[in-house]
C-alpha cells in the first residue's frame, strides 16, 4: 500500500497544477450550481461517473443547490484517477441528472452530498426508490453530525419506510474489491484538513466518527453506501493542493474506485 | 441313347452351363497336368528306331487326348441348370399379430378378420389355395416373430410390429428351403425400427420376392390424433421446454378441441387449438417445476364420431436435473453487464456465475468464488479447472488477455466437451477486441468483420426473427406470441460491435434493421459447434432492459432472458457420468438399447470405470443391468435389454470411486402393451409398397388375393430350383478312353511297334 499512496503523490503531482490554499479556501466557498449540465452524448461508454440532483431545504442559499457541493472539480479529479488506476471505461466528465430524469436509471450508479440539506419530493421519493430497487446503486457523502443525520434519515424514509440502515462490516465486499480497506477514517474538508495538519480536528460539528453505513435489499444487496462524518468529495477536489493533507486524499481515492466497482460487478 | 452316355436329357446340355467344382488350389495345379501331357508327346517325338514321324503322330494323339479324358474327369466338371422341382417350393407368410390388427373401419370389421377368415385351417381360402400349389409355412410378427403352425396362435394384442424385424427373421429360418417368397398381411402401421435398406439389398441379393397384403384404411375420414411429441431428453428444473406436438386431423377442419398437459395429474398447460386440414404442429412452452424423471401426459378431446379415438392421448418423458449449472462469466474490464446478469440469475438455484473481471492491468477480482482457490491464477490454464464449468461468458476481453493455448482450450470446451459459450459484445469483444483473426472466430456463429470500428456506436432496436418465435430461450412471456410483442417494446440497447453477417448453418435470432438496402445489424445468433453450442450476442447492455424508466419495477424480462439463455446454453452439457436410452417408451417386449459415456475430469474417456446400472420396476423389484465397455467408443458403455412387463421404470446407473458413489444419472422407461400402435395407424401402403416393389414382388389389396395367387404361382423360383449336375462320371467318358488305349494298342500291333 505504501507504493500505491507514492503513486498517488507522483500521479497528482504531475496531473494537476498546484493551487494555494487561499484560492482553495475561496473555490470551496464559492456558490454552488444551479442546474443540470447538459447530458453526456450518447452512452457509449461503461461508465458515467453521476451525480444526483436534488431538492433541498437551502437551495436558495446563495441562489444554488446543495447538490453541487464540490462539483465538477471533484468529479473530474476522481475520473482521472479511477481511468488512470483502473480499467473502467469511464466518461471524462461529470454527469449530473435529476433524481425524476427519466434518464437516470441508464446510470446504475449514482453520487449524492450533502444530504443533511435534502428535501425530496414525491416524485424525487418516488424516482430514487424505483432506481434503487431496479438496480442502481447510490453512494452518499459529505454529511456531518446527528443534525444531517436525523435530517438523512427523514428523508430516507421517504424512500424506504421499513428498511434499516445499518453498519457495513469491514469485511464487506465494498472495503476490498480493489484496495483493501482495513479502516475507515474520517476525511476533512479542505479547511479541516489545513487545520488537522497543524494538531486541529478533522471533524464537523459533532461528527466525531465516521461511518459506513448502509440499506440492503431483500436479497441481502447494497443498494446505498452512506459515508457519514467524512468527506471524500473535498478530498478529490483539493488532490491537487500541497496544503491537502495527502493520507486524506490517497484514502478518497481508493475507497472511491472500491465504491465505482463494488457498484459495478455487485 | 444319348442320355444312356450323357447321364442327363439334351435340353440340359442346350441350356446348362459347364462349371467346375474345384477349388481354386486345385485349379491351380492343372498347368501341371498340361505339362505333363506335353512331356509325354515329346517324348514320342525323341524316340529312335522303326518309329516314322506319322506313327509318333498318331500315337502321341492317341495318348494325349487318353490324358486329356482323365484330365477332365479330374477337374470335377459340374453342369448348372434350372430345373423344374418335384417338390412344392415354400412361401412364408407373415401375419401382423399387433394391437392395431384390432381396429375396426367403416363397415365394422376388424383388420384382423380378413386373417381369420382366409387362414382358418379349415375354411381359409387364401390358405388353402396357397397350399395347393406351395409349402405354406405361418408366422405371427409382433413384438417378436415366431414360426406358428395355425392361426389360434394369434391373439392381436402384441406391441410394437416392427416389419423389418420380422421379414428378415423369416428369410432367416427359411434358409436352404426352396423359398417361393413371403406373404405379409399386415397394416404396416409403424416405421421400422431397423434400416430398411439393409433388408431390400438382402431380399433382393437373395432373390426373395415379397408380396405385401395391406389392411386397413388407407386414411380415416374422422379422426384426430397427437401423431408426435418432441421434448428435450432433458431440462433444468425450472426451464421452460418447448413441447413440439404435431396434431393430424381428417374429417374435423375448422373445430375447436383441448389441448391438455399434464405432469402427474396437474395441469401444466391447457389450450384451445383450431384444427386445420391434414397436419398442424405445435410449439408450446412448459415450465418444469418438479425435479426427476417426469412423465407428461398431451391429451386431445376425444369427438363422439371419431373412428380411433386412443391416438388422442400421448405420453412423453421428461428428465428433470435438478444440478447447479457453473458459469464463468470473464470481463476484460468492470461492467454494468456483470453486475446485472449476476442479479438476474441470483435467485436461480441451479445456476451459478462466477466473475472473473479485470479491474486494473494484471489485476483481477473474483465474485461468486465457491473456493478461495477458484481462478486464483486468473482464467484457467488447465483442461481440469475450465472443463469443471458448463459454460464461460466471454464479455470485453481482447484478444491479448487469453494466450493462444487458453483460446485453444476454449475451442476444445466447447467443441469436445460439450460446454456452452457466450460472447457478449463490448468494446473489446468481436473485431474490436482483436478476435478476427482468432480460433475465437472459427467457433463464432458470427461473421466478424475484417475491420474494426472502435468509434461505432448505435442505438439499436431489437427485432427477433422467425427462429426466435420458437426458441426456448426467447419465449419471454406465457406464449410465443405475447413473447413477440414483448421483444418490440423493448427499449434500445447500445451497439459498438457492428456484426452484420452469420455463418452458414447459425441461426440469426435477433437483428437490428439498419435500412432497406443493408443487411441488418446481428444482436443474436447461435449455432452448434461440435458437442458444445455457441451464442453471440453483440449489444453492449442488456441490463438497459432491467433499468431503462420504460421497464417496469416487476418486470421480469430480463430475469427471464438470462436465466433461460444461460440454461438453455448449459443444460445440455455432458456429465462426466450420462446414462441415455435409445427410446424412452417401448412396447411390452421390446428391447431397449441403454448407453453411459464416464468421462475423467478432463473429460479425456474414462477407460476403466465400472458403472453400474440398475432397473427398478414399478413393485419395486430390482434388476442389475451388465454395462459392456464399446471399443469402438471409448469411455462408453452399453447394454441392451428387454422388458416383458408394461410399467413405469426407473433406470439407475452410478459410478464407484474410492468406494463411494461418486456420481449417479437417472432416467425413466415407459413399457406399455400397445406401445405406439394406434398412431399412425393408418394402413401403411407406402411401406408396404415399397419392401414390395424392391423385391420384385407385389402389393395387394385383400380382395386382389385371387391374383396375390396367380403371381406367386408365375414366379420361376416358385416351382424351379438351380442344379450343378455332376459330369465326371458320364459313360461316354470311360468309352472314349477305352476306346483311345484300344486304339493305341491296336495301332502298335498293325504297325508292329514295341
Amino acid at each position: 500500500m505504501k507504493y500505491g499512496r507514492l503513486i498517488f503523490v507522483l500521479l497528482f503531482a504531475g496531473l494537476f497544477p498546484p493551487v494555494t490554499t487561499a484560492q482553495s479556501l475561496q473555490q470551496d466557498d464559492q456558490a454552488p450550481a444551479t442546474s443540470a449540465p447538459e447530458a453526456p452524448p450518447g452512452n457509449s461508454h461503461e461508465f458515467y461517473f453521476t451525480r444526483g440532483i436534488y431538492s433541498g431545504e437551502f437551495d436558495d442559499y446563495n441562489e444554488g443547490g446543495r447538490w453541487a457541493i464540490d462539483y465538477p472539480k471533484a468529479d473530474h479529479q476522481f475520473l482521472v484517477a479511477l481511468k488512470r488506476l483502473s480499467v473502467v471505461d469511464a466518461y471524462g466528465s461529470d454527469n449530473a441528472i435529476e433524481l425524476t430524469d427519466p434518464g437516470l436509471r441508464q446510470f446504475p450508479l449514482l453520487y449524492a452530498v450533502e444530504v443533511g440539506s435534502m428535501s425530496l419530493t414525491e416524485a424525487e421519493a418516488l424516482a430514487l426508490r424505483n432506481y434503487l430497487l431496479a438496480g442502481g446503486f447510490l453512494v452518499i457523502d459529505d454529511f456531518w453530525g446527528s443534525w444531517a443525520w436525523d435530517q438523512f434519515l427523514t428523508q430516507m424514509q421517504l424512500v424506504f419506510p421499513d428498511r434499516a440502515i445499518v453498519e457495513v462490516p469491514p469485511e464487506h465486499p465494498v472495503f476490498h474489491v480493489f484496495y483493501n480497506i482495513d479502516r475507515v477514517i474520517q476525511v476533512p474538508n479542505i479547511r479541516q484538513g489545513w487545520e488537522a495538519q497543524h494538531g486541529g480536528p478533522t471533524h464537523e460539528y459533532d461528527g466525531i466518527v465516521p461511518h459506513v453505513r448502509g440499506i440492503f435489499d431483500d436479497d441481502g444487496r447494497l443498494m446505498v453506501l452512506i459515508n457519514w462524518n467524512t468527506d471524500l468529495g473535498d478530498a478529490w477536489e483539493w488532490a491537487d493542493d500541497p496544503d491537502y493533507p495527502l493520507k486524506f486524499s490517497t484514502y478518497a481515492f481508493e475507497i472511491g474506485i472500491n465504491f465505482v466497482i463494488y457498484g459495478m460487478t455487485h | 441313347m444319348f442320355e444312356f452316355l450323357f447321364k442327363y436329357p439334351v435340353e440340359y446340355f442346350a441350356d446348362g452351363k459347364l462349371i467346375t467344382a474345384l477349388p481354386w488350389w486345385q485349379l491351380a495345379l492343372m498347368p501341371l497336368g498340361i505339362a505333363t501331357l506335353a512331356f509325354v508327346v515329346l517324348g514320342y517325338f525323341r524316340l529312335q528306331g522303326r518309329t516314322r514321324n506319322n506313327d509318333r503322330i498318331a500315337i502321341s494323339l492317341l495318348r494325349g487326348l487318353a490324358l486329356g479324358l482323365i484330365l477332365f474327369s479330374l477337374s470335377r466338371p459340374l453342369l448348372e441348370v434350372t430345373a423344374q422341382m418335384q417338390q412344392p417350393g415354400v412361401v412364408g407368410v407373415l401375419l401382423d399379430n399387433s394391437i392395431s390388427m384390432g381396429l375396426k373401419g367403416p363397415n365394422r370389421k376388424a383388420r384382423s378378420d380378413f386373417i381369420r377368415q382366409q387362414f382358418d385351417a379349415e375354411s381359409g381360402d387364401l390358405l388353402r389355395d396357397l397350399q395347393q400349389g406351395f409349402d405354406v409355412r405361418l408366422f405371427k410378427f409382433g413384438a417378436e416373430t415366431k414360426a406358428i403352425s395355425d392361426i389360434d396362435a394369434l391373439d392381436f394384442n402384441d406391441g410394437d410390429s416392427d416389419l423389418t424385424r420380422a421379414l428378415s427373421f423369416a428369410q432367416a429360418s427359411l434358409q436352404g428351403e426352396p423359398l417361393a417368397g413371403l406373404v405379409v398381411i399386415s397394416d404396416g402401421a409403424l416405421q421400422p425400427d431397423e434400416p430398411l435398406d439393409a433388408l431390400l439389398l438382402s431380399l433382393n441379393s437373395s432373390g426373395t420376392p415379397v408380396y405385401s397384403v395391406g389392411l386397413g384404411e388407407r386414411r380415416y375420414a374422422r379422426d384426430i390424433a397427437i401423431s408426435r411429441v418432441r421434448l428435450p431428453d432433458a431440462v433444468l428444473n425450472g426451464s421452460r421446454v418447448m413441447a413440439d406436438v404435431a396434431i393430424k386431423q381428417q374429417g374435423y377442419d375448422d373445430q375447436l378441441v383441448e389441448l391438455l398437459i399434464e405432469d402427474d395429474s396437474q395441469i401444466l398447460h391447457r389450450q384451445q387449438v383450431r384444427l386445420k386440414p391434414g397436419m398442424q404442429s405445435l410449439r408450446i412452452p412448459l415450465a418444469t417445476e418438479e425435479s426427476g424423471a417426469r412423465q407428461l401426459e398431451f391429451h386431445l378431446t376425444i369427438m363422439a364420431d371419431e373412428e380411433i379415438t386412443a391416438n388422442n392421448s400421448r405420453q412423453a418423458m421428461l428428465t428433470v436435473d435438478d444440478r447447479r449449472i457453473r458459469i464463468l462469466y470473464y470481463e476484460g474490464e468492470p461492467r454494468f453487464e456483470l453486475k446485472f446478469v449476476r442479479r438476474a440469475v441470483a435467485d436461480d438455484e441451479n445456476l451459478g456465475v462466477t466473475g472473473l473481471i479485470r479491474t486494473a492491468d494484471a489485476k483481477y477480482y473474483r465474485v461468486g468464488i465457491e473456493s478461495s482457490e477458484e481462478l486464483r491464477n486468473g482464467f484457467p490454464i488447465t483442461r481440469d479447472e475450465l472443463f469443471s464449468y458448463d459454460a464461460i461468458i466471454l464479455g470485453s476481453v481482447e484478444n491479448s488477455l487469453l494466450s493462444r493455448e487458453q483460446q485453444d482450450m476454449i475451442v476444445e470446451f466447447v467443441g469436445e466437451r460439450g460446454g456452452g459459450l457466450l460472447m457478449l459484445g463490448g468494446r473489446h469483444a468481436f473485431t474490436e477486441g482483436g478476435h478476427r483473426d482468432s480460433v475465437l472466430h472459427d467457433i463464432s456463429p458470427v461473421v466478424m468483420p475484417d475491420r474494426a470500428e472502435p468509434e461505432f456506436k448505435r442505438p439499436i432496436k431489437v427485432q427477433p426473427t422467425d427462429a426466435a418465435w420458437v426458441h426456448p430461450a426467447l419465449i419471454i412471456a406465457d406464449s410465443s406470441e405475447k413473447s413477440i410483442a414483448r421483444w418490440l417494446t423493448l427499449p434500445p440497447l447500445t451497439l459498438v460491435n457492428p456484426i452484420r453477417r452469420v455463418k452458414p448453418g447459425a441461426t440469426l435470432l435477433l437483428s437490428s434493421p439498419v435500412n432497406d438496402q443493408d443487411d441488418p445489424y446481428v444482436a443474436m445468433a447461435w449455432h452448434r459447434y461440435g458437442r458444445g453450442k455457441v451464442i453471440a450476442f453483440p449489444v453492449q447492455n442488456s441490463w438497459l432492459w432491467q433499468m431503462h424508466h420504460e421497464i417496469d419495477l416487476e418486470d421480469q424480462t430480463h430475469e427471464l432472458l438470462w436465466r433461460q439463455m444461460l440454461r438453455w446454453l448449459a443444460e445440455s452439457v455432458p456429465q462426466q457420468l450420462s446414462l441415455n436410452l435409445s427410446a424412452q417408451k417401448i412396447h411390452a417386449g421390446g428391447v431397449i438399447r441403454l448407453r453411459s459415456e464416464v468421462w475423467q475430469t478432463d473429460f479425456n474417456a474414462h477407460h476403466e470405470a465400472q458403472p453400474r446400472a440398475v432397473l427398478t420396476a414399478p413393485d419395486g423389484g430390482e434388476r442389475a443391468i451388465r454395462l459392456q465397455p464399446n471399443p469402438a467408443e471409448p469411455g462408453t458403455y452399453d447394454a441392451e435389454l428387454s422388458v416383458t412387463e408394461p410399467g413405469d421404470y426407473l433406470v439407475h446407473v452410478e459410478l464407484d470411486e474410492a468406494g463411494q458413489v461418486s456420481r449417479s444419472a437417472n432416467t425413466r422407461l415407459l413399457v406399455t402393451r400397445a406401445g405406439d400402435e394406434y398412431f399412425d395407424s393408418e394402413m401403411n401402403e407406402t411401406l408396404l409398397r415399397r419392401i414390395a416393389d424392391e423385391s420384385s414382388g407385389g402389393f395387394f389389396r385383400p380382395q386382389d388375393m385371387g391374383k396375390l395367387v396367380d403371381a406367386l404361382d408365375s414366379n420361376p423360383r416358385g416351382s424351379r430350383t438351380l442344379l450343378r449336375l455332376e459330369l465326371w462320371d458320364m459313360p461316354v467318358l470311360f468309352l472314349l478312353l477305352v476306346a483311345l488305349l484300344c486304339g493305341e494298342w491296336w495301332y502298335r500291333r498293325w504297325r508292329g511297334l514295341a
